[in-house]
């Protein structure tokens, strides 16, 4: 044991020297795996950037099924279909209540209406929700002006709401025109209909580069308000919302859930079911994507490993005679050997953190990578991953180190004394 | 029989044959002789005559195709490639006509290879190192490369290379073939001192006045040994 980590020392020793006398020979070789484990790493942190993004983003879509009225009935079907009640709100507590595999209803009514601010119009969507629904809704939101809706305001079903951003600038915007001064908006009225309801504050993304389609221009209010003063208790909620108790086996309970729903519309299917589904074909995209990226990288990282071997093949080559004098001084097989090896090692290893120092390289220009592709990229980089990059760059030197090390070895001792 | 009177060297009817294709070449033939303890031994002979090719199989470097031979008392004649290293490493020490130091290293570092692949613990090498550089006047150019010193110096660090391990038996080859005529001098009195303090030396030679220098010379002409 003492021997063969000796063997390894005098091996790392005697490959330095080698190396350092053949500057430009190693320099050239070790570019090859050098560009190679660049690309590799570059990649990972590229895949492990959408990754990450689609993680974030996705987890909060990742549990949830849609269900929507039907809109493509044939008149055949429509004469079916009267006599389902169609989409209420109340599917979605029926559903909590007697589908075994769902585990929550998003309290949420959608609407789109037109809403005058101050005399100014707009339109807009309306969405009441329950605080649950509305926290999670808003989670990368925060108020900007003003405050947000009260438990008390959700209890009580308050004429009280909040409005988008977008939408404040919109109105703000109108009012310039008009060339009204007072552009404050918290403490107004907004008429919905015949309704007004208390404008208590206005939110905005935290991040300005998250902007989230939905609530661009949006009223919310508490679902209680809204069905009080707008659509009465069970109208059509726009989308039935909810979470089921497993993300990863959506289809599979969806086989139980479809039918309690099925049974309230009396066996009719009037609403389809919509899950974000996309998330999968997004991330098996990703995947195909990476793995061409690996198999290209597995390929330039090989072009390289064949350089590393020819280099030594050719090292070899010329200190035939040098290896006679080892041997005849009393070198043995596996010293030899591994001087070779650690030889071919320690040149891949030289090109794989001068790759993976390149390779890290879209972690410098993280921001900008981030704000060109809306938050979509963020280069990240996971140690676990260098971890494996190195052990893939030890194997490389190894495989190609493995015959020009056997051949030096092997020699006879007596001709490469011989060899001039 | 008792330690002490062990030959180191003892060979019986060693026969080596080369093949050309499917012609074989005959270069040593039937050679029998015995080295004691201590002796300065001489192989004379012109090129051709087999010298070398008898020095790699007295030095473990290479095998007989028939016969015995008995280094230390133990027959070496088919052993692996691997304890013939071990034996080369442990009791031959080699003097090279061309020294054959290895260009990138030290001298000292030259001199520490064969502690090396040894695995002699550090602070025993380097002692050891120091000693032997310190006896030849080397020490002071421990920290030149090769090229940088004279060819008696060359082979003054190839003795010492061949010494640092304390052998049994000093091959050397043609040591003084590469030096002028007062060098070559130089290095035989070393040899001749090495010889006064014990050491058993072969000395393969072509030249009778370097010959002289040996307790015994035997002759080798076209692979035989002359009576």
């Amino acid at each position: 044991m003492i021997r063969a980590l000796q063997s390894i020392g005098v091996g790392i020793t005697m490959s330095l020297i080698e190396m350092m006398s053949h500057k430009l020979r190693s320099a050239l070789s070790v570019i090859g795996v050098m560009l190679g484990v660049a690309s590799l790493v570059a990649m990972l942190t590229l895949i492990a950037g959408i990754d990450v993004f689609i993680n974030r983003k996705m987890v909060k879509w990742a549990g949830s099924v849609w269900f929507v009225n039907r809109r493509d009935a044939q008149l055949r079907e429509k004469i079916t279909w009267s006599r389902s009640p169609s989409l209420r709100f109340s599917d979605g507590p029926y559903l909590e209540h007697n589908a075994r595999d769902v585990r929550y209803f998003y309290r949420t009514i959608e609407r789109r209406s037109d809403i005058v601010i101050s005399g100014r119009n707009e339109n807009a969507g309306i969405r009441g929700m329950d605080r649950q629904s509305m926290d999670e809704d808003l989670e990368e939101m925060r108020i900007t002006e003003g405050i947000m809706l009260s438990d008390n305001d959700f209890a009580s079903g308050a004429a009280s709401c909040i409005i988008s951003w977008e939408l404040a600038q919109r109105i703000r915007a109108q009012m310039r025109l008009a060339r009204v001064t007072d552009e404050t908006l918290v403490g107004r009225k907004c008429t919905i209909g015949n309704f007004m309801l208390d404008i208590t504050g206005i939110f905005g993304p935290i991040d300005p580069d998250n902007k989230p389609w939905h609530l661009r221009r949006s009223v919310l209010m508490p679902i209680v308000t809204m069905q009080r003063l707008m659509t009465g208790f069970d109208p059509d909620p726009g989308s039935v919302r909810i979470l089921v108790n497993d993300p990863k086996t959506i289809k599979k309970q969806l086989r139980g859930i479809t039918p309690v729903l099925r049974s309230r519309h009396r066996g009719v299917e009037d609403f389809e079911i919509r899950t974000a589904d996309w998330i999968d074909e997004v991330r098996s995209m990703l995947n195909n994507a990476a793995l061409l990226m690996g198999i290209v990288s597995v390929i330039s990282l090989l072009v390289g490993g064949l350089s590393i071997m020819n280099v030594m093949l050719s090292s070899i080559s010329e200190r035939i005679h040098e290896i006679g004098v080892r041997k005849a001084l009393g070198a043995r097989r596996l010293q030899i050997f591994v001087q070779f090896t650690v030889e071919t090692i320690t040149l891949s290893c030289m090109g794989g953190v001068f790759g993976m120092v390149l390779g890290m390289a879209p972690l410098l220009f993280r921001e900008a990578i981030y704000k060109a592709t809306d938050g979509a990229i963020e280069p990240t980089l996971f140690v676990s991953h260098l971890f494996g990059v190195f052990g893939i760059i030890v194997f490389v030197g190894i495989c190609f180190g493995l015959y020009p090390a056997l051949k030096a070895s092997r020699m006879n001792p007596v001709e490469a004394l011989r060899y001039e | 029989m008792t330690m002490e009177q062990v030959p180191v060297i003892q060979t019986r009817n060693l026969d080596k044959s080369y093949y050309l294709g499917k012609e074989r070449i005959p270069v040593l033939r039937s050679i029998s002789f015995i080295v004691g303890q201590g002796e300065y031994v001489s192989i004379m002979g012109q090129s051709g005559a087999g010298k070398s090719t008898l020095l790699n199989i007295l030095a473990c470097l290479d095998t007989p195709t028939s016969g015995d031979y008995f280094f230390n008392g133990e027959n070496i004649s088919s052993l692996s490639e691997n304890r013939l290293a071990e034996i080369r490493n442990r009791s031959i020490g080699f003097v090279f006509q061309n020294f054959n130091l290895l260009p990138k290293l030290t001298i000292a570092a030259n001199v520490e290879l064969p502690l090396i692949y040894n695995s002699t613990p550090r602070p025993e090498r380097q002692r050891r190192v120091r000693e032997i550089l310190e006896r030849f006047g080397l020490w002071e150019r421990r920290r030149h490369k090769p090229n940088e010193i004279s060819g008696g110096q060359k082979q003054r660090v190839a003795i010492a290379r061949a010494l640092v391990k304390k052998p049994s038996v000093i091959f050397a080859d043609e040591p003084t073939g590469n030096l002028d005529s007062h060098t070559a001098g130089e290095i035989l009195v070393v040899f001749d001192d090495l010889s006064a303090e014990g050491n058993t030396i072969i000395m393969i030679t072509h030249e009778r006045d370097v010959a002289r220098h040996a307790s015994r010379v035997i002759h080798l002409v076209d692979g035989e040994i002359l009576p």
